[in-house]
């Protein structure tokens, strides 16, 4: 209930936004707020959940028991006809497919039973997914019965940091808005939809009700960007939009193949961690590619990035916060969601291995360097996201438990310090008009509050140790060095290597920024009339820095919810292995 | 939990209470809060010394005397399992060289702290000037009590940042700020050799912690591998990894190549550069190098050979030539922080000399010694500078009698940094420079024994430069006449809280080597002398407390995992480090002995010549002539260039990166997002197309049928003329043609 709760509730708020006239814009702003709050404080429940004793019923129990309950709701001489045939297959992680006899074929079609059966393997294989077992908070009805599709949705520590990374971010980009005074009603209601999507996104476990998600996030980013943007606006939306779209299709491809070729047809993303090993090589080879480039678009990887610096320039200041925040995560949370769990002997193939290390290290590096040349301050900002990003490509590549959950943590902690770096960009751009780097300089005299704030943030990102940034960036050099160092096969270190100058650039447009922004000479009269930050923009920021300094100093807060879902995927493929 | 953990803890986490407290509240407190993050410091340092006073009092073992070292961890980053744990904690290990390190931090710091209420007084920003002083304090001092590697490089990156942020104090100083991203920028590049070095040491021993990292050492877990750099060219992994980790020393010290950012830091506040940038943080290299000197020095360490380690002679040659080349830069420097940034450079350089030659102990010392001296000489040019306004040595000349104070501190400070007998400088340098000789000594049979001499001779010289161009500050500052009466006439004597500092730090220049420690340890080393444990009782006191026994012999053996808990490892696997008695030692024992003479006579007669040198030169006979436009004038325009090597590095390094930022940016523009929008391009072309052909071909078709049987009908309209005559005639020819057709066919 919790987690329909946090999807919906966004959605509920628009939906009263929707009912308010236009020129109420304060109470359109207040109904918003509180959507977006009530949000996250049902977040806040869900996150609580992994911190207590009693985390509540895991998915391989409620599908053990929906199971037993489904069975017992029939009549007995069905009962008596499914048991045994069910006690006689094997749902033990890797299944498999699950075949029928012709003989149990024709005496399940002949009870008529065969949509229960489908039903009651469907569950059975999912409560055999290691991963189940990490899973809280199962919903489970029927939406589409004809297609198997379901309302599935559940969360783990993988999702539940970004959950609550969307909804506090989504909160606090609610508060930045306060200023917005454009079409009031449809900001703020789209606002609250994307909100909901995100959500939907990263809790639903039916590949099907995924993609609707997915999708759905699209409209009203492309609203967002197209309408309060800046000069650009329609050249980046659509952009934007039909970039993410070329890579949803062949998401879509992908799912339908999957659905197609698994035995039982399911769209149930746990149930397919549990076909999947079955799958031919070939196969796998194939939806590890299209899933790749779909999600690889969102993250963005190289050379597929290009849409990134566009949307984040003419984005409105809480909607590159979101972009930057959370949407990039989308691509990152499936590559852990689905490209290794339902591709699994794809993703040790040695070219998908060398792929995701080259990649990621010229992500790291070449996003490095385009930060270092750009003239505006978003877009330098957007480029070192895409710098930031490669980490966790890398990580990935190495694939051992420490890389694993140090890319899992920079998702995360990227997505606190980059919404914040945003922030600080919008905050200097409504005061100065403009964004060009060299044309600043000497904020920090005017503005000390801010600039303390900024260089949490840019420290942040920078990688300096005892906060975030810090800990997920040599939680994947030291995960990647002890995979890449693994005898004889030692040739990928010099890959390591290079990412690793990735911290020296990094310092370098870091500060190169902070020099040419914050400190030198007040290069314009005008900006001597700046005043420091005022309540809005400080409630919207001093959260983020707090989480930044919190998590630096103290990483095991969010390792412990991490480190169970992310080990699991780790471990299933060791099950494989052997 | 041990009280010795305990008042360690007090030490460290007190500046950060009062970082916390100032940087968000301070400005609302008496006096902008500066006595918070001093009295903080204070209290860290009344604790310091009672742990200083614990060690020297400490009945001596065979391990060597002073404190037995304790150890505590917490658990702080935990990921994976079996052989891909990774398991960092958060400890705190305190043995005689954090002591001795602690005493420095704390004192040097305390005394900052009180001068720079005076010098930053009235000063804009001026509680966030302590609140950093504060985080600065705590960084250092977690620095040297972290009991492992990892943490080491975390501290070691704080200190970075509070370096940078006070060498970009004066923020609306173009020049500050640039000077602070260098430093900042620069020391990164080290950062990232220790980093890798971090990387193979975990991937070796599975673990950063000091003990754990020198157990892999000594039991082998480092043969046999070797690292393959070309084709061709392989070194042992040991070394690649010493050499790397020794880039952050590099880095942090200041060592060439990557000097060039300490000269520029001097852009700070004159207590910040007393402070970091001479005194503590510049020396946590010496420190890391001391710390891990088994593990520059390699499995020989264990046989107590630390002469044969290809790792420590690069320390010892990078060491020797920064010390000779920042001591002729300096000789040429006008600007009196100028000089003493390069003099800091030349002594981070003897330190490592030092540490390379296989005495670290003597170059702990150096620091030990060098912290109260070079402080005293930084905070008596910033009390000069206070008084003038000006940092250039040509507008000074004659302060002497206006400054009283700071002319006696300053010159007893002078002697002490210069090597003149029984002050403290004298002691340390001699120590390494006697090593140094010996170091070539004992490998004058070799075929390159030219190459172990270098770190002697590049010593030895500098030493000489030292007394020169120290000499230099005193008579162009001090003595002679005004060279800019105005000034002269308002300068004045600095007040109490800038004075206090370089009293008590004149008087530690003079007795911290010899006469005090000496007095306080007498009976320490009778009661050593009575346990007859040989090799832990040296001449020297200090050498008692900081010797590579005492390093490892005692050490504990660390935490492990118990039932999810983290606990000390049962006792009979401690002290599994030993360091055995060998030929290496009792040969360089005789070296040492009989380098020990030369070596004094040397250092004597280098030192006087240096000061009766630079008397000629700056005031005596040869003043009026100007030197530097006649004989010397290209060498002076090579050194006021200082080397070229920060022209070379803007030239290469610099313009590379910056060459690389505008080609990927170039590329990103053009080709990535250009291939992006050819597409969108082709697919509206492609579309336009389509809507051509479906207008033109296949609506057109639709269009044309309609339009053709449109026409027809229009046409054909006109038979419908209502005469039946005209039909009757219509259907005949009708017929006809059918029938015509009809008989055509058959």
């Amino acid at each position: 209930m919790l987690l329909s709760l946090a999807i919906f509730l966004p959605l509920m708020a628009a939906l009263v936004i929707l009912f308010i006239p236009a020129r109420y814009k304060q109470a359109i702003k207040i109904v918003s707020l509180i959507g977006a709050s009530l949000c996250f404080y049902v977040t806040l429940h869900v996150t609580g959940a992994f911190f207590s004793r009693e985390p509540g019923e895991t998915m391989d129990h409620f599908f053990d028991n929906k199971v037993e309950m489904t069975l017992s709701s029939l009549k007995v001489e069905e009962q008596n006809a499914l048991r045994p045939i069910l006690a006689a297959k094997n749902f033990a992680y890797p299944a498999k497919s699950v075949t029928l006899t012709e003989a149990e074929q024709k005496a399940i079609h002949g009870l008529k039973l065969d949509h229960v059966w489908q039903q009651l393997v469907e569950m059975k294989l999912a409560s055999g997914v290691p991963q189940a077992k990490k899973m809280l908070m199962t919903e489970y009805y029927e939406w589409i019965p004809s297609f198997n599709i379901y309302y599935f949705v559940a969360v783990d520590g993988l999702s539940v940091s970004l959950v609550f990374l969307s909804a506090l971010l989504g909160m606090l980009c609610i508060i930045y808005s306060w200023n917005i005074e454009k079409a009031t009603k449809g900001f703020f209601s789209l606002f609250l939809l994307l909100i909901s999507a995100l959500m939907g996104v990263f809790l639903s476990l039916d590949f099907f009700l995924f993609y609707v998600f997915w999708e759905v996030v699209l409209l009203p980013m492309y609203f967002l960007i197209g309408i309060w943007g800046g000069p650009r606006r329609i050249y980046a939306a659509i952009k934007f939009f039909i970039y993410t779209l070329i890579g949803s299709v062949l998401m879509l491809v992908a799912m339908i193949a999957l659905y197609y070729f698994s035995s039982p047809q399911t769209f149930n993303v746990i149930s397919l961690m549990s076909l999947a090993p079955g799958f031919s090589h070939d196969f796998q080879w194939w939806i590890f590619l299209a899933l790749f480039i779909g999600f690889a678009i969102k993250v963005p990887v190289f050379p597929f990035h290009t849409w990134l610096p566009d949307a984040h320039v003419e984005a409105p200041t809480p909607v590159s916060v979101i972009l930057a925040g959370v949407l990039l995560k989308m691509g990152g949370y499936g590559f852990f969601r689905f490209n290794f769990p339902i591709a699994p002997s794809a993703s040790q193939d040695p070219f998908f291995v060398w792929m995701l290390a080259i990649l990621g290290v010229i992500n790291i590096v070449y996003g490095a360097f385009c930060a270092m040349a750009q003239k505006d301050f978003k877009s330098l900002v957007a480029y070192s996201s895409i710098s930031h990003m490669g980490y966790i490509l890398l990580g990935m590549a190495a694939f051992t438990y420490a890389s694993m959950q140090g890319a899992v943590l920079q998702m995360f902690n990227h997505g606190l310090s980059s919404a914040l770096m945003f922030l600080l960009v919008g905050v200097v751009y409504e005061r100065a008009h403009h964004r060009r780097i060299d044309d600043f300089g000497g904020i920090g005299l005017q503005m000390p509050y801010y600039t303390g704030i900024a260089m949490v943030g840019f420290f942040a990102s920078l990688g300096l140790p005892g906060l975030n940034g810090f800990i997920s960036e040599i939680m994947v050099f030291l995960g990647t060095y002890q995979g890449f160092s693994v005898a004889p096969n030692t040739d990928k270190m010099i890959l390591l290597y290079i990412a690793l100058s990735g911290i020296v650039l990094t310092a370098v447009y870091i500060l190169w920024t902070i020099q040419r922004v914050y400190m030198g000479e007040v290069k314009n009269e005008h900006y001597k009339e700046f005043k420091d930050i005022n309540a809005r923009e400080a409630i919207s920021m001093i959260p983020i820095a707090i989480l930044c300094i919190v998590l630096g100093v103290f990483p095991k807060l969010i390792l412990d919810v991490l480190q169970p879902s992310v080990d699991v995927i780790v471990d299933m493929m060791k099950m494989l292995g052997k | 939990m041990d009280t010795t953990i305990l008042i360690s803890s007090i030490i460290l986490f007190l500046p950060l209470v009062a970082f916390i407290v100032q940087i968000h509240i301070g400005r609302f407190f008496k006096r902008e809060g500066d006595w918070l993050p001093t009295s903080a410091v204070g209290i860290g340092l009344l604790l310091s010394l009672y742990l200083f006073a614990t060690m020297l009092g400490t009945h001596p073992t065979e391990h060597g005397a002073g404190l037995k070292p304790v150890m505590q961890e917490w658990e702080w980053i935990r990921a994976g399992s079996g052989l891909g744990l990774l398991d960092i904690r958060f400890g705190i290990y305190v043995d005689n060289l954090t002591v001795v390190m602690l005493v420095v931090v704390t004192l040097v710091s305390f005394l900052v702290h009180v001068y720079s209420m005076g010098y930053m007084h009235g000063e804009e920003r001026y509680n966030r000037f302590f609140a950093y002083l504060g985080l600065f304090t705590f960084s250092m001092l977690g620095l040297v009590l972290s009991s492992n590697l990892l943490f080491v490089y975390i501290f070691w990156e704080l200190v970075g940042v509070c370096s940078y942020l006070l060498i970009g104090f004066y923020i609306h100083k173009d020049s500050a700020a640039a000077a602070a991203k260098k430093a900042f920028i620069t020391n990164r590049v080290g950062d990232l050799g220790f980093l890798i070095g971090i990387l193979i040491t975990v991937g070796v021993a599975g673990s950063t912690m000091f003990s754990d990292v020198f157990a892999s050492v000594a039991t082998g877990m480092w043969d046999n591998k070797t690292i393959h750099l070309t084709s061709g060219l392989s070194v042992s992994l040991l070394t690649f990894a010493g050499l790397l980790m020794f880039m952050g020393p590099m880095g942090k010290s200041a060592q060439f190549p990557l000097h060039v950012w300490l000269p520029d830091a001097m852009e700070g506040p004159t207590p910040v550069s007393a402070l970091i940038h001479a005194a503590t943080m510049v020396a946590a290299g010496v420190y890391l190098v001391g710390r891990m000197f088994p593990f520059f020095t390699g499995p020989g360490f264990f046989q107590g050979n630390f002469f044969d380690s290809p790792v420590l002679l690069s320390i010892a040659l990078i060491g020797g030539f920064t010390a000779i080349m920042a001591a002729t830069i300096a000789v040429a420097q006008t600007d009196i922080k100028k000089v003493l940034a390069y003099s800091t450079v030349s002594q981070l350089g003897f330190m490592m000399i030092g540490c390379g030659v296989g005495t670290f102990a003597f170059a702990l010392f150096h620091l030990f010694t060098h912290a109260f001296f070079k402080a005293c000489l930084f905070l008596g040019a910033g009390s000069v500078i206070h008084a003038i306004h000006s940092q250039e040595m040509c507008d000074m000349g004659g302060l002497r009698k206006k400054m009283p104070v700071t002319y006696w501190t300053f010159l007893i400070s002078t002697c002490a940094i210069a090597g003149v007998p029984f002050l403290s400088g004298f002691y340390s340098k001699e120590g390494i420079l006697t090593q140094a000789l010996a170091y070539a000594f004992y490998h004058g049979h070799s075929p390159q024994w030219f190459v172990y001499a270098l770190p002697f001779i590049f010593g030895i010289c500098a030493a000489a430069f030292t007394a020169f161009y120290m000499f230099r500050i005193i008579w162009l500052t001090f003595h002679g006449h005004p060279r800019d009466e105005h000034k002269y006439e308002h300068a004045h004597e600095s007040h109490f809280a800038m004075a206090m500092p370089l009293v008590v730090l004149s008087f530690l220049a003079i007795v911290s080597a010899g006469i005090l420690p000496g007095i306080l340890t007498g009976k320490a080393k009778s009661d050593a002398h009575e346990a007859k444990a040989a090799h832990a009782v040296s001449e020297f006191w200090f050498v008692n407390y900081i010797s590579p026994a005492a390093l490892v012999e005692s050490m504990p053996a660390g935490y492990e995992w118990v039932g999810g808990k983290l606990q000390p490892r049962t006792a009979k696997e401690q002290n599994f480090l030993k360091i055995q008695e060998s030929k290496a030692v009792a040969e360089m024992h005789h070296c040492h002995t009989q380098a020990h003479l030369p070596t004094l006579l040397a250092s004597i007669f280098v030192a006087s010549l240096g000061i009766f040198l630079s008397w000629l030169c700056f005031l005596g006979p040869w003043h009026s002539k100007n030197l530097v436009r006649g004989p010397l004038k290209a060498y002076h325009k090579v050194l006021v260039n200082l080397y070229y090597i920060d022209w070379f590095y803007l030239k290469t390094v610099v313009a590379l990166t910056y060459l690389a930022s505008k080609i990927c940016g170039w590329f990103d523009h053009t080709v990535v997002d250009f291939l992006v929008n050819m597409w969108g391009w082709i697919t509206v072309r492609t579309s336009d197309v389509a809507g051509k052909v479906d207008y033109y071909g296949v609506d057109g078709t639709v269009r044309m049928t309609g339009a053709v049987t449109l026409k027809l009908g229009q046409k054909s309209v006109k038979i419908q003329t209502g005469r039946v005559q005209d039909y009757i005639a219509l259907s005949l020819m009708l017929v006809v043609l059918v029938l015509f057709v009809f008989m055509l066919l058959v």
